[in-house]
């Protein structure tokens, strides 16, 4: 997993909890890495789940309430930093809808070895869209709170449904 | 600040400084990959183009290889330094037999004969000075055979090495070929030399360009003086325009060949007559030629006008004949009428050219002149008479001959009708005709006359002869018997002169058919002698006999004719000596056909004047008094014509006591078998007749008498019909065997009886003989075509009765037996299919030649006679055959054909039923 989405958790840890916290969640979690990323490096997903998994303990957050949250914090930052690219962007389904097809693909081009997941898009109305997710990686929270913050974004309510298949 | 602070700060910076190296890295990332994907699509299309190329030059490579390869002439590399041959095309392959590797193995020197290889090498060593030329060189091929080649090449290198590409173009055809036309040119000067035609060529200005030798021994110009002089120079002035306007118009109108004839003079001042063809054409530069082949034609032109000139005179010498000459177009439209025709009838020339001269002609005339009009066009020359219509209205015969004549192109043009005026003749053809019709009538009823004659005299004198010589074997006394005997003897006097009338006049007329048969000369001559020594006996005179002929032969003559001739010698010599000899002998002077007869006497002889005449018509010698001697005269005359109706000749010659006559006959002979049949029995073997029923159809009482005698001595049994009408009562009533009809009969004659007979009783197997008297006309078919089956002559001959008799009655069916046995080939079973075939094939070609005889189809009859003609030959009669011949060629007209048709089924009905008794 990209080493970005390792450093930007440990920062929003750092900055809603504590560098305590942070040094305590990494500690307990006896990572190889020693909890060392590069944000252009690609590094191993189970120590992201270790990771959560001692942040979950700490806080006594649910896992899965803590990956929403992730998915909330990262959007800015990649907002922040890949601004322009949503640029031309209108409704949240244009960019569910351009991930797998634009927004990956430049993904792939600076890190050929990116393990990106799937999102299959079709618009069943017009307000409303059925979209596949699919990956290696059980970050579904992550990615749809990722994708709720559209909403800040445009006008309109996105009311997402999950159903896993496993 | 505190140092935690700081250190926070510190950190902070620290970690925007990572985030900004690794913006920078993403950026440097995408542009590396940004590079890279222009790299590849770089990479991409060099390799492309590098492709394309690669196949670009592939392809050239290939085109040149199979340029190489298929290249029309062998080519070669070899290598400048070993001479080993390189590469070598599939040209040279063939052309040399040697497959590629065989070539490899080589050495360009290799491919010459050992003589050249030499100036080869030189060759090479020049080639690598850098000197380069074409040259003709002999190759040997992989078979030995050597072709002339000519060599182009061209210096290369060669996997790395110097190396000659050379082309070797076989010119070995092309050389043959150019031979072959100088040659094929020569041959044509040497024509043109050698023709005996003028040949010559000019221009179309009429200047000589060159001239053949025939050309200049004829003119006797040289080729030089006639190169300078101009063609019309050599015409003969008056033709000058004439030939030169007409090839001026050949020219103009650039016909190809013309023909014309004209005289020229030669330098001597001899004038030529030539037949000249023109021929134009035009020569690579487009300019016209003009070719000329003449021929001297003088001689032509010399009998052409010998011809002209004979025709005038022809012509002349008929105008000034008195015969009429009219000319007249192919439609018959008169175009000339010569003086010599209008003198026949009297018109002006201007009155009947333009005409087609129907005025002329009779209605007959006409006709006869349409078809003749018609034969002259297919080229038929006639020659006939007509009746021409004079101005004057007289009518004039001309006999006219019509020749037809044709124009240059072979085609009627008309004819030349020569006028005879032959009116004159016609009166005296006329006279003449009536006169012969006169004549003919007179020699008609003499005929009549004779014919009564014979009749009338010869039924009581038959039943005197008959009945002298019945009475003759009855009991009489001495003087009674002397009676008889004189009787006898007047009355068998009297039918011998009649006999003697009869046959002189058939024979002066010819009128008598010689029936020869095969006989043995020496029997005959014995028979006669046996005859005629009693009468020499009696008369106290020497009858010597001295045959000398070669025995083992059959001669084939008439023997009736041949005895009446010797025995008529005879007698008359008997008649003339009173004491003495008289002698017959016989040789072969020549050989065996040559039969030469010397009857010799002692008597009066014939005074030496009347030798030439003694065989002419009622004359005796003068001296001897017919009271003594007897006898009508005719007697010689008789054997003079009989013997040259024999192809004989009789011969007379005094003798000092007596007379010579000399016969030659010259008769066809066959070599005698000896189990041959010969017809010489006189004795009457009446077991033959056994059985036998005849009815005899006679109103005579004494030939009723007589024939019944005669039958009761051989034992038949037989009836008596006085009439044709009783005959028939009696054939309904009771089978009779054969039956013996006369002709003359009162109530119903013989012709009608017999007619009934085979129709009505529809009796066709029956034999029924003619009895006549009537000896004129006594032509044996015409009754055979009424339905009898043969003829007896009365007064007949005991033996031809006989015979007759025997004939119809087993001896038929014997001999029937034996054609079909010998048909077959004595092969039993097949002689029966045969019988069976015979008949059923007979009666369906009979119905059918009925039907056709029935239509007048005369033609058809004729054809199934023909196809019948084979078995009837086998199986038939000599009757029937006769008959079946005269069907066959169609002998009878429309009229009779249907009588004779019916009598011809008659015969094949007797034969059927014949061949049904046959017991084989």
């Amino acid at each position: 997993m990209q080493g970005i989405i390792f450093n930007e958790f440990l920062e929003m840890v750092e900055k809603d909890c504590s560098s305590e916290i942070l040094n305590r969640i990494i500690d307990k979690s006896k990572l190889e890495s020693n909890g060392i990323y590069s944000g252009v490096g690609t590094h191993e997903f189970k120590e992201f789940d270790q990771l959560v998994k001692q942040l979950s303990l700490v806080t006594d957050l649910k896992e899965n309430e803590l990956l929403k949250k992730y998915g909330h914090y990262v959007f800015d930052t990649f907002y922040k930093n890949y601004g322009d690219c949503l640029a031309n962007i209108e409704h949240p389904f244009q960019l569910l809808e351009q991930v797998d097809s634009h927004i990956h693909g430049d993904v792939k081009k600076i890190y050929p070895d990116a393990e990106l997941p799937r999102f299959g898009t079709k618009r069943i109305g017009s307000d409303i869209m059925k979209m596949l997710y699919s990956s290696k990686r059980r970050m579904e929270y992550f990615a749809i709170n990722f994708s709720i913050n559209m909403k800040d974004k445009g006008n309109d309510t996105v009311l997402f449904t999950i159903k896993s298949t496993e | 600040m505190s140092s935690e602070s700081k250190i926070l700060r510190v950190l902070e910076r620290e970690r925007l400084a990572r985030k900004e190296s690794e913006r920078i890295l993403e950026t440097k990332s995408l542009e590396i990959y940004e590079q890279k994907l222009e790299i590849e699509a770089l990479r991409k299309k060099l390799n492309e183009e590098t492709n394309r190329k690669y196949l670009e030059i592939n392809r050239t490579q290939l085109i040149q290889q199979e340029v190489f390869e298929a290249h029309p002439f062998s080519i070669f590399t070899y290598s400048l330094k070993s001479l080993k041959i390189l590469n070598a095309n599939n040209t040279a392959v063939r052309e040399y037999g040697y497959s590629k590797e065989e070539f490899y193995k080589l050495l360009i020197t290799d491919l010459y004969n050992d003589d050249d290889k030499k100036s080869v090498l030189n060759q090479i060593d020049l080639i690598k000075s850098g000197v380069n030329n074409t040259r003709v060189w002999n190759h040997v091929k992989k078979d030995g055979s050597i072709s002339m080649v000519k060599i182009t090449g061209v210096s290369i290198e060669f996997e790395n090495e110097q190396a000659r590409v050379v082309v070797v173009e076989d010119i070995t055809q092309r050389m043959l070929l150019e031979e072959t036309n100088a040659l094929q040119q020569k041959k044509y000067i040497d024509l043109i030399d050698k023709s005996s035609d003028l040949i010559f060529g000019m221009s179309p200005e009429g200047n000589f360009s060159f001239v053949n030798n025939v050309t200049c021994a004829l003119t006797g110009f040289s080729e030089r003086e006639l190169q300078l002089k101009n063609f019309s120079e050599l015409i003969r002035p008056d033709y000058q325009k004439r030939v030169v306007n007409f090839y001026k118009f050949q020219l103009e109108s650039a016909t190809e060949t013309t023909y014309t004839e004209f005289p020229i003079i030669s330098k001597d001042g001899l004038e030529i007559w030539l037949g000249q063809n023109v021929n134009l054409s035009q020569n690579e530069s487009g300019l016209t030629e003009i070719s000329v082949i003449a021929r001297v034609i003088t001689e032509r032109k010399i009998f052409e006008k010998a011809l002209l000139r004979s025709e005038d005179k022809f012509r002349s010498i008929i105008e000034n004949m008195e015969l009429g000459l009219l000319e007249t177009d192919r439609d018959g439209k008169i175009v000339k009428a010569y003086k010599s025709f209008c003198a026949i009838v009297g018109y002006s020339p201007e009155e009947l050219e333009g005409n087609y001269g129907e005025f002329l002609l009779t209605d007959e005339a006409m006709e006869i002149m349409a078809k003749e009009q018609g034969n002259r066009r297919s080229g038929e020359i006639g020659v006939y008479e007509i009746q021409l219509i004079c101005k004057d209205q007289t009518k004039k015969w001309v006999m006219i001959s019509g020749a037809p004549f044709y124009d240059q192109n072979n085609r009627f043009a008309g004819s030349i009708g020569i006028h005879l005026d032959i009116s004159e003749r016609k009166i005296i053809e006329a006279q003449l005709i009536e006169a012969k019709n006169l004549a003919e009538e007179s020699l008609r009823a003499k005929e009549v006359f004779l014919a009564n004659i014979s009749h009338e005299i010869r039924t009581p004198l038959n039943a005197v002869i008959g009945l002298s010589q019945i009475l003759k074997t009855s009991e009489l006394n001495e003087d009674q018997r002397e009676m008889i005997k004189q009787v006898s003897l007047a009355s068998n006097n009297l039918l011998n002169l009649i006999n003697d009338i009869l046959l002189l006049s058939k024979t002066e007329a010819m009128g008598i058919k010689l029936k020869p048969s095969l006989n043995v000369i020496k029997n005959t001559l014995e028979e006669i002698a046996f005859m005629l020594a009693y009468q020499a006996k009696e008369k106290g005179v020497n009858f010597e006999l001295k045959l000398n002929v070669q025995e083992g032969y059959l001669h084939s003559f008439d023997k009736l004719r041949f005895t009446q001739v010797i025995q008529n010698l005879i007698s008359n010599a008997l008649k003339f000596t009173n004491e003495g000899y008289v002698k017959l002998s016989a040789s072969n002077p020549i050989d065996a056909s040559d039969i030469e007869i010397i009857i010799e006497d002692s008597g009066i002889g014939i005074p030496e004047d009347e030798l030439l005449t003694v065989f002419e018509d009622f004359t005796q010698a003068k001296n001897n008094n017919p009271e003594i001697y007897g006898g009508t005269g005719l007697g010689l005359s008789i054997v003079n014509n009989i013997v040259k109706l024999m192809d004989g000749s009789i011969h007379v010659e005094r003798l000092n006591q007596g007379t010579r006559f000399t016969l030659s006959f010259k008769f066809p002979v066959e070599v005698h078998q000896t189990n041959q049949l010969i017809n010489s029995e006189l004795e009457y073997d009446s077991t033959k007749l056994e059985g036998l029923s005849v009815l005899v159809a006679e109103d005579n009482d004494v030939n009723q008498l007589l024939i019944g005698k005669i039958l009761d001595s051989w034992g038949v049994n037989f009836e008596i019909a006085k009439d044709g009408q009783n005959a028939i009562k009696l054939m309904e009533d009771k089978d009779f065997d054969i039956v013996l009809m006369d002709i003359r009969m009162p109530i119903m004659n013989g012709l009608d009886a017999t007619a009934i007979i085979r129709t009505n009783l529809k009796n066709y197997f029956i034999p029924i003989i003619a009895l006549t008297a009537n000896s004129i006309g006594d032509d044996k078919s015409e009754y055979l075509s009424m339905g009898f089956n043969d003829v007896l002559l009365k007064p007949f001959q005991q033996e031809d009765l006989f015979n007759m008799l025997v004939h119809f009655s087993i001896n038929r069916n014997i001999e029937l037996r034996k054609k079909l046995l010998a048909a077959s080939q004595g092969d039993f079973g097949f002689a029966e299919t045969l019988r069976t075939i015979f008949i059923e094939d007979s009666l369906l070609r009979i119905a059918n030649m009925n039907l056709a005889a029935s239509e007048a189809r005369r033609y058809d009859v004729g054809m199934i006679a023909h196809s019948m003609k084979p078995a009837i030959q086998q199986l038939g009669s000599q009757n029937l055959v006769e008959l079946i011949r005269a069907l066959e060629i169609e002998e009878f007209d429309d009229i009779s054909l249907l009588p004779a048709v019916r009598s011809f089924e008659l015969c094949i009905l007797i034969l059927v039923e014949e061949l049904k008794s046959v017991i084989l």
